[in-house]
């Protein structure tokens, strides 16, 4: 397997109706590459998002990670893709520590029936793990509580949580930074590039320019469903139609 | 910061101890004048099976189901056909009949399970119509006038007619199927549950099988339903099965017993149908001791009524309510406690 194919996204499109959400869109990362993809609003970033991730069937054309095909969400994680959500999705009736520990496996019926000492052995091992997956991301002490209580900020990070107990190689982030003050986004970027530099690869939607353009090291532009740039920020900033897309055409 | 542990065995497995305690102890209470008391506590444990399966399913999963009174009917009919049209013997019939409930549960669970919300209600709804309109109006069933002296399941002799054994029989099934209940939910798969529960698109993100799992479920739950059919049928009446027990009114009243117990946790569906059935034993009782001729339309208010106060006093349900007064009276408690040390010198 050459590093080029990691992630293959192969002439990928999305239909909701008649709307063409993600168009014939292809691209590949490579294995420890920190990606964003941005563009304007209902330019189908989230779609493509889904569409890698699993969650959505394509109406055409096809998502390889590692040389296996993406078929559905669950099948996604076991092939090593977990996915945080643009509007925070936990678990709100279970606590901080068990929607860390429900991404940790362990789902059969048969063994779940009975409680030998060997399934006692594992679940320790589960909560051990869970627990320091939270002191990582400083979120022990909360471990206890519901997850709809805890604030805000300290949710996004549950979810990052949740999604690195599946032990992934490409996480991908959907708008992390959303709706966190500029404390917690700074914390939010140091949190990125900690993981990046354990060797996790990472694709994140994001609205914060600012926070794209100082931590990926390449952008990728969409823009009614189509790749419209793909470069080094430094590039992406200067290309004329992504300035288009973002502000309209320059003015006479 | 402390390593979090799982729940001690000693913890977990307290409940069902107690459980089997009571239940030992119960017919020795249940003599002479309260003889009366052991076929109610027999209903309970067959409704409690049913109730353990449908507080996995709704109480657990978010899947609600109105149509359990129809697999409970589907059991008690196909064992009690196997038993007799077909000349099994009764504990052949009874696997008999578990496994086509648990066919059938898995045969429906693939169609209905797509749907949520008010869509699965309505059609586990019409599941439990059919089963029922089948079991009243087919030949094979004896329809509405039900069948009669079915074999009875005796153990070789070792509870025949003796309302004691009958309710220790059925109560070793409940409290097995109880004991299981309590460890799986204890395990992952009841966090599993209750993450589908929560979210099921984040539930797939988080690695969860989610559409297999509510089968899973449904199917066991479809299964329970059954096999607390043929107890109904073998042991509880096997002098007639009729179809009035499996209404669809039933499966509401099913329902209402998860609800009004907690679905949070086993032993509240297990309260509810103890609750519930002993409720409808004060009602009829009470109804005749005051000469009232339609006791079961009063029943239906005063279900719908107690219903109504628990979803709006303590809509978790019986048992954590009463798990909250408990911790409160206790604080309560202390707190007067505390002062009357500290007025005394």
């Amino acid at each position: 397997m050459s590093a080029q194919e990691f992630l293959v996204v192969d002439r990928l499109s999305r239909d909701f109706g008649g709307q063409r959400a993600v168009a014939e869109v292809s691209f590949t990362l490579p294995e420890g590459a920190l990606t964003a993809l941005i563009g304007p609003n209902g330019a189908g970033k989230t779609t493509l998002f889904n569409l890698v991730a699993g969650a959505l069937p394509p109406t055409s054309g096809a998502v390889r990670f590692r040389g296996q095909p993406v078929l559905e969400a669950a099948q996604a994680t076991r092939l090593g893709v977990a996915r945080t959500f643009q509007n925070i999705r936990l678990f709100p009736g279970l606590s901080v520590l068990e929607n860390v520990l429900a991404a940790m496996g362990g789902h059969s019926f048969w063994q779940g029936s009975f409680r030998l000492p060997r399934r006692l052995e594992e679940e320790r091992l589960r909560l051990k793990r869970a627990h320091y997956l939270l002191e990582d991301l400083g979120l022990a002490h909360l471990g206890e509580q519901p997850a709809r209580t805890i604030p805000f900020g300290q949710q996004r990070l549950l979810e990052i949580a949740r999604a690195l107990a599946l032990q992934p190689r490409l996480l991908l982030l959907d708008e992390p930074a959303a709706g966190l003050n500029r404390t917690e986004t700074a914390a939010l970027a140091e949190l990125i590039r900690r993981l990046h530099g354990r060797g996790l690869s990472l694709l994140l939607v994001e609205h914060d320019m600012h926070l794209v353009m100082h931590l990926a090291s390449r952008v990728i532009v969409l823009e009614q469903g189509r790749i419209i740039a793909d470069g080094t920020p430094a590039e992406v900033q200067c290309d004329e139609r992504v300035r288009t897309a973002y502000l309209g055409p320059p003015a006479e | 910061m402390n390593v979090p542990q799982p729940i001690p065995n000693r913890r977990l497995f307290r409940g069902p101890a107690l459980l089997l305690v009571a239940i030992l102890a119960f017919p020795l209470a249940a003599r002479g004048d309260y003889a009366y008391l052991l076929p109610l506590g027999q209903l309970c444990a067959i409704y409690g099976i049913i109730v353990t399966g449908l507080t996995l399913l709704m109480g657990f999963t978010g899947q609600i189901s109105l149509g359990h009174a129809g697999f409970y009917g589907f059991g008690a009919y196909v064992g009690a056909v196997a038993a007799t049209a077909g000349r099994l013997p009764v504990a052949a019939a009874l696997g008999v009949a578990v496994a086509a409930g648990a066919l059938l549960a898995l045969a429906a669970g693939f169609a209905v399970l797509r749907l949520h919300g008010h869509h699965l209600a309505l059609a586990t709804l019409c599941l439990g119509v059919i089963l029922g309109e089948f079991i009243n109006k087919a030949q094979i069933t004896g329809g509405a006038g039900g069948m009669f002296d079915l074999p009875e399941i005796t153990l070789g002799g070792l509870v025949k007619g003796s309302a004691a054994g009958k309710f220790y029989l059925v109560w070793a099934v409940a409290w097995l199927v109880v004991l299981w209940a309590v460890q799986l939910t204890a395990s992952p798969v009841g966090r599993a549950l209750k993450a589908i529960q929560g979210d099921e698109g984040a539930a797939a993100a988080a690695g969860i099988p989610v559409f297999w799992i509510k089968l899973k479920v449904f199917v066991i739950s479809g299964a329970l339903a059954a096999l607390a059919g043929t107890l109904y049928a073998f042991v509880y009446t096997p002098s007639y099965l009729g179809p009035e027990e499996f209404s669809l009114m039933f499966s509401v009243t099913l329902v209402t017993m998860a609800v009004i117990g907690g679905m949070g946790n086993v032993w509240g569906g297990l309260a509810g149908a103890a609750v519930m059935t002993s409720l409808h034993e004060l009602i009829t009782l009470g109804g005749e001791k005051l000469g009232i001729v339609q006791v079961a339309r009063w029943e239906q208010l005063i279900f719908g009524l107690l219903l109504a106060l628990i979803l709006i006093f303590c809509p978790e349900g019986l048992m954590p309510a009463l798990g909250g007064w408990a911790q409160r009276a206790r604080a309560w408690w202390g707190r007067r406690w505390k002062m009357r040390t500290r007025l005394e010198p």
